[in-house]
Order: C-alpha cells, then sequence, then structure tokens
C-alpha cells in the first residue's frame, strides 16, 4: 500500500522534465525564429553595414536559440529519429555560424577601410582650403596671420588622427564582439550536436 | 622507372577514389594543392625581404611533423557520425569559397584552414584537437594571415592612443637624464636635446620587434621541446628584451639626432642600425636563455 504512491511520482517524473523541456526549448527556438525574421525584413543583403548589424544581434540574440536547441534535444531522447534529426541540425548550424564569421570580418574591415577613407577625404578637402587660403594672403582678413593658417592646419590632422582612431576603435570591437558570439555559439551548437549523436549510438 | 611511377600514380588515383571519404579527404587536398604556388611565393618574397615569414613557415611545417610522427597513434583513433559530418561539410565549404582565396590573404589562409580541420576532423575525429594541442596550435600559428598586423592592430583597438611611444618616449628622457644629458620631454612623445628633438613614432616603439622576439621564442621552445612553462617564460624574456632594449636605441638615436647630424640618424634609424640592433638583441637572448637552460637543468640533477 505504502510504495505504490512512492513510486508513482518516481516513475513519472523524468517524463514531466521531458515534457517541460520540449515546451520551453519550442517556445526558445519559436521565439528566436520570429524575431530574427522580424529583424531579417527588408533585407538589404548587399550593404555592408546593415549585414554588419544584423549579425551583431543575430550572434547577441543566439543564446537563445542555443538554450532552445538544448532543451529540445533533452527533451526528445527517446525518439530515435527525431533526436537524431535535431542533432545533425544543430552540427550543420553550429559549421554555418562559424562560417558567418568570415562575413563578419570582411565587412568589419571593408567598414573600417571606408570609415577611415571618409575621414580622409574630409580632412584632405579642409587642408586644400587652408593651401589655397595661403597661396593668397591678400584675401586673408586683417586679423588672420599665415602662423594661424599653420597652427590650425596641424590642430586638423591631430583632430583627424584622433577621429581615425575613435572609429577604427568602434567599428573594430563591434566586429571582434560578434565574432566572440558566433564563434561561442557555433561551438556550442556543434558541440550539442556531436553529443546528440553519441547519446543516440549508445 | 617510367612505367613504375604511373604506376604508383594509378595506385593513388585508385586508393583516392575508392570510398565516400577518401574522396572528401582527396578534395580537401586539392584545396590545399590550389594555395601552395601561391604560400611558396609569398614565403620565398617575404624572406628576401627579410620579414618574420620564416618563422610563420617553419611553425607549419613543424607542426605537420609532429602530426606525421605520430601517424600511428593517429591511425588507431575513431571516429563518430557526427564529426565525419560535419569534416565533409567543412570540405565542402571550402572548396565552396576556394576561389575568393586567391585575391585575399586572409580568405586564403582562413579557406586553408578549414579545408585541413575538415580532412582532421573527418579522418580522426573532433578528439585529435585535445589530444595533440601542440601541432593544432602550431598548424594555426602558421598559417595565420599577417600576425603583426593583426597584433599592432588589436593593440591600438584595446589600449589608449600612443600608450607605448610614450612610455618610450618617457623611460628615454630618464635615461638619457641618468647618464647626465640635460633632456626634456616637451610633448608626451618627443624627446628634446639642446641640439634638436626626436619624436617617437609607432615603428620606433619596439612593437615589431617584440612580435617577432614572441613569436620565434615560442617557435624555438615548442621545437625544443620544452615544457610550456619554459615556453612562456621564453616568450614573455623575449617580449620584455626588445622592449627594454628598445630605450638605449631611442637615447641613442636622440644623440645622432641632437650632436652627430642628420647622417648619424639616417645610419641608427635606417636598415643597418635596425640589424645591427636585431642581432644585438638576438645575442643577448641568446644567452639569458642559455642560462636559463643551464640553471635549470644543473638545479634539476641536484
Amino acid at each position: 500500500m505504502t510504495s505504490i504512491p512512492a513510486s508513482m511520482p518516481g516513475a513519472a517524473r523524468p517524463e514531466r522534465t521531458k515534457g517541460i523541456c520540449q515546451i520551453v526549448g519550442l517556445v526558445c527556438l519559436f521565439g528566436f525564429a520570429l524575431n530574427m525574421l522580424v529583424l531579417f525584413l527588408p533585407p538589404q543583403i548587399g550593404d555592408a553595414a546593415w549585414r554588419v548589424g544584423f549579425l551583431q544581434q543575430f550572434g547577441d540574440r543566439s543564446l537563445v536559440l542555443l538554450l532552445g536547441a538544448a532543451l529540445t534535444i533533452a527533451g526528445s531522447q527517446d525518439s530515435r529519429r527525431w533526436s537524431r534529426q535535431l542533432s545533425l541540425f544543430c552540427l550543420f548550424l553550429g559549421g554555418i555560424y562559424l562560417i558567418t564569421c568570415l562575413l563578419v570580418v570582411k565587412d568589419t574591415l571593408s567598414l573600417r577601410q571606408l570609415a577611415l577613407s571618409n575621414i580622409n577625404a574630409q580632412e584632405t578637402q579642409v587642408q586644400n582650403e587652408i593651401r589655397n587660403a595661403q597661396s593668397d594672403p591678400s584675401a586673408l582678413g586683417e586679423n588672420i596671420t599665415l602662423e594661424d593658417l599653420q597652427r590650425a592646419s596641424q590642430t586638423l590632422s591631430g583632430q583627424a588622427t584622433v577621429a581615425k582612431q575613435a572609429a577604427q576603435t568602434t567599428v573594430l570591437k563591434t566586429g571582434i564582439t560578434s565574432v566572440i558570439n558566433l564563434v561561442a555559439i557555433g561551438l556550442g551548437l556543434i558541440g550539442l550536436g556531436r553529443y546528440g549523436m553519441s547519446t543516440r549510438q549508445r | 622507372m617510367k612505367g613504375k611511377t604511373i604506376n604508383t600514380a594509378e595506385f593513388w588515383l585508385h586508393k583516392s577514389l575508392e570510398s565516400l571519404h577518401s574522396r572528401m579527404v582527396t578534395l580537401g587536398l586539392f584545396v590545399v594543392a590550389c594555395y601552395l604556388p601561391l604560400w611558396l611565393t609569398k614565403l620565398v618574397v617575404g624572406t628576401l625581404h627579410g620579414g618574420g615569414a620564416i618563422f610563420t613557415a617553419a611553425a607549419l611545417i613543424l607542426g605537420l611533423h609532429r602530426l606525421w610522427q605520430q601517424r600511428q597513434e593517429l591511425a588507431g583513433l575513431e571516429v563518430n557520425e557526427g564529426d565525419r559530418t560535419l569534416g565533409y561539410f567543412l570540405i565542402g565549404i571550402s572548396l565552396l569559397l576556394l576561389p575568393l582565396g586567391f585575391s585575399t590573404l586572409w580568405i586564403q589562409r582562413v579557406v586553408w584552414l578549414q579545408a585541413f580541420a575538415g580532412i582532421a576532423l573527418s579522418s580522426w575525429g573532433a578528439t585529435v584537437f585535445g589530444r595533440y594541442p601542440i601541432p593544432t596550435f602550431l598548424i594555426v600559428l602558421g598559417l595565420f594571415p599577417e600576425p603583426t598586423a593583426v597584433g599592432v592592430t588589436l593593440w591600438q583597438t584595446f589600449t589608449p592612443p600612443q600608450m607605448l611611444e610614450r612610455l618610450m618616449a618617457w623611460s628615454g628622457t630618464v635615461g638619457l637624464k641618468a647618464i647626465g644629458q640635460p633632456a626634456m620631454q616637451i610633448n608626451p612623445v618627443s624627446i628634446a636635446l639642446p641640439g634638436g628633438a626626436v619624436e617617437v613614432n609607432w615603428g620606433c616603439s619596439g612593437f615589431d620587434m617584440a612580435t617577432v622576439m614572441a613569436i620565434a621564442s615560442l617557435v624555438v621552445g615548442l621545437a625544443i621541446r620544452e615544457a610550456i612553462v619554459k615556453v612562456t617564460l621564453m616568450v614573455v624574456i623575449g617580449i620584455a628584451l626588445a622592449l627594454i632594449a628598445n630605450i638605449p636605441r631611442i637615447m641613442l638615436l636622440a644623440l645622432s639626432e641632437a650632436y652627430w647630424g642628420k647622417g648619424a640618424f639616417d645610419f641608427w634609424h635606417g636598415p643597418w642600425g635596425g640589424q645591427i640592433f636585431a642581432g644585438t638583441i638576438f645575442t643577448i637572448y641568446y644567452y639569458v636563455i642559455m642560462a636559463i637552460r643551464k640553471k635549470h637543468t644543473s638545479s634539476r640533477s641536484h
């Protein structure tokens, strides 16, 4: 009499845990997919800045995908077919994450180049104006001397150097955090896939 | 002789198309072979221009050699299905990315690494990276695109602007004062003596020399099979020595600009001065490392 109520919840618990895992996992996956769809539309695939922004968001939110995949695999270990499919899917998704890093690095480098050349172009333009003014001293106002112009030119190049450094730091930091995110999640998904496949064989 | 060669070639051709796995490995090797001429050209050109290319090539060859030495052990490793599939996937993608690598150096190197990783994963499984960390590290280091340029960019991204230059200008001034010169720092990166002033630019901050010393000590340390702790020590000593030795160099440059004229400055600042400087550093480094090794072995034998 006493043994039945004690064993009943014990027998039911793994089933219930699996159910909970499946529910939470599917919610995570579904939510992630919808979020990404919203972020993805409208797509501007040709625009490097859009790609970098999208992939940054994508990497930031992928932790949800990882958790969802882990919980779904944990919840579907009974069904061999499902767990195998899911594991294979994780494996490929992980591989795709790692390869996406290439795109992030490429875009980061091109954005950096773009920012630097923009600043350079602006600097050249202002320096040219100063040089024009220097070559024509008669057009200068009463209270502006050639030394003032010289000093302005030096200040300008100093400021341009600082601006270049700042732009470079911003772009590279964004790129590096994206790459770290994507690599971490990609390796996590690959590990998950491998683990799922190895438990299937056991 | 010719018939024998043809026979061998036929044998390998047959063997390489025998199974799905050998076909995939052949595909991966094809990607590697496509980039090999480019890599060799860059190695020869880089070495002739006196870059650090020879060190990274040595790292790659050392890593592959280490793996080759373990070939019997490697043949015994078992692969699970997941690793094999992932390896094929990587090889497939590297084949797709192959055309992009001909124009961009870093894509070429990443695709190359990817093909290697795909071959290793599909033949020996992911355990191979954990079991042979040093060959893996050496191969990655050997194929790393432009380590000095990447190092410079990362350093500039994560440190305050002109940190190393300021440090060098400050230590140079302190050093000049210590030998009795009336040196002054007129701004954070310039040293002034009565006869003239020098500005410490990025090229004179000692960073490049420190990178070269770090990579060289790493490769040499792993090649002579030292313990990891000692290799780390060698790397740290290499970097420290390059940076410390840069201070007398800055002082010398400041003195030559101030007292000995433009010719002396150009000599010490140009390729000849650079070679003398590098030679001095490597000599000191050699004796320091030898002293450490000797001390360590003698204390071990006691």
